[in-house]
């Protein structure tokens, strides 16, 4: 994938990792997602986007704390990097200026 | 149902997790899958999530999850993983068209092999018999004549001799005649037998039947001698030899 563009639902990840900062990992942001749009969201999914903005460099990992819920198992906790806030600033920065300047009539 | 306040995920979901997923990501994977299992199972109980860890353990079943499979070949890898990309993409975006042609190939694979293997019984029966390129069975058809349509897998008795007299091409010749399912007894047992045959001397000399006992030459010189499978001969006489008993059939003397 070249570019900076964000997909639609990725976009979405990388806000929540944000939002729930520190504690942004995998269930968080499916349920944080879940309940903002009220869409249902699979993990998986979340899992698949997490990877990929990683692989992008958009999102950094490291280990958190294991607890008896998990089964003993860490979670692992997203932060967006510099690259990756950059990116989101941009898109922003797109939609924010098509917002400014799309007239009342096109939105019906 | 069980006793424990706390149960555990299934096993065998969890046990094919471990087996498929990168190790790298099984920790988080497995991590977050029981905290939502933990979650639910509170709420509606076992089996909601049992159902709910089976489900997720398969939609995690994706390529950024799966053990990288060690392929020497770097160009045949490239190759490989770009054919499955295309048909995953095929199949996401047209599920029934990829799948229908899936079932297409698969039905006309599956015919092929039929179709193969069942010539190749057909080409290859009977082939045991040293003799088989040799062998030929007389049949008879009336086609010719303008009365009649008929074929028939039987030629009458006579014709046996008298094709080895008139042609001396050939060499030999036997006849079978089927017998219909008879009561066979020894001294001691009684059993409907059908597969009963009466046959020319030159049955062994043309057919390929190793004889376990005895000698083709004297296994059907005279007109009551008769030949069994080892099988029918435990069947009759159990560990007995069966070599010069009697069989009676239909209640005659054969």
């Amino acid at each position: 994938m070249k570019g900076t563009y964000l997909g639609e639902f990725e976009e979405l990840v990388m806000l929540s990792v944000g939002v729930l900062h520190p504690e942004g990992y995998g269930v968080a942001i499916k349920n944080h997602i879940e309940k903002l749009t009220t869409r249902k969201v699979t993990l998986s999914t979340v899992h698949a986007a997490l990877h990929r903005l990683q692989n992008k460099g958009f999102l950094a990992s490291e280990f958190g704390e294991a607890t008896k819920e998990r089964g003993g198992k860490r979670k692992k906790i997203f932060t967006i990097t510099i690259a990756g806030s950059k990116a989101l600033r941009a898109s922003r920065g797109w939609r924010e200026e098509m917002w400014a300047t799309i007239p009342d009539i096109a939105l019906g | 149902m069980r006793n424990d306040n706390q149960s555990n995920p299934p096993k065998w979901a969890s046990r094919f997790l471990h087996w498929y997923c990168k190790q790298s990501l099984l920790e988080e994977i497995e991590g977050d899958i029981n905290e939502e299992y933990y979650s639910i199972l509170k709420n509606s109980g076992r089996k909601n999530a049992n159902h709910y860890y089976i489900n997720q353990v398969f939609r995690f079943f994706r390529p950024f999850a799966i053990t990288a499979l060690k392929i020497n070949n770097m160009f045949i890898h490239s190759v490989l993983k770009n054919y499955l990309l295309v048909s995953f993409r095929n199949l996401k975006s047209d599920l029934l068209n990829t799948s229908l042609s899936v079932l297409g190939l698969f039905l006309a694979l599956l015919c092929s092999m039929v179709i193969y293997r069942v010539a190749q019984y057909e080409l290859t029966h009977d082939q045991f018999h040293e003799k088989a390129e040799l062998i030929y069975r007389v049949n008879y058809d009336e086609t010719k004549n303008p009365n009649s349509s008929r074929r028939l897998a039987t030629v009458g008795p006579p014709l046996g001799p008298a094709i080895k007299e008139f042609y001396p091409e050939v060499k030999d010749a036997v006849r079978l005649r089927y017998s219909r399912p008879s009561i066979v007894a020894s001294n001691d047992q009684r059993f409907n037998e059908d597969g009963i045959f009466y046959v020319d001397p030159s049955f062994f000399s043309i057919f390929s039947f190793p004889l376990t006992q005895g000698s083709i030459a004297t296994a059907l010189s005279q007109a009551n001698h008769v030949v069994i499978t080892e099988e029918m001969a435990i069947k009759y006489f159990g560990d007995n030899n069966p070599m010069g008993k009697i069989l009676t059939f239909n209640n005659f003397y054969k």
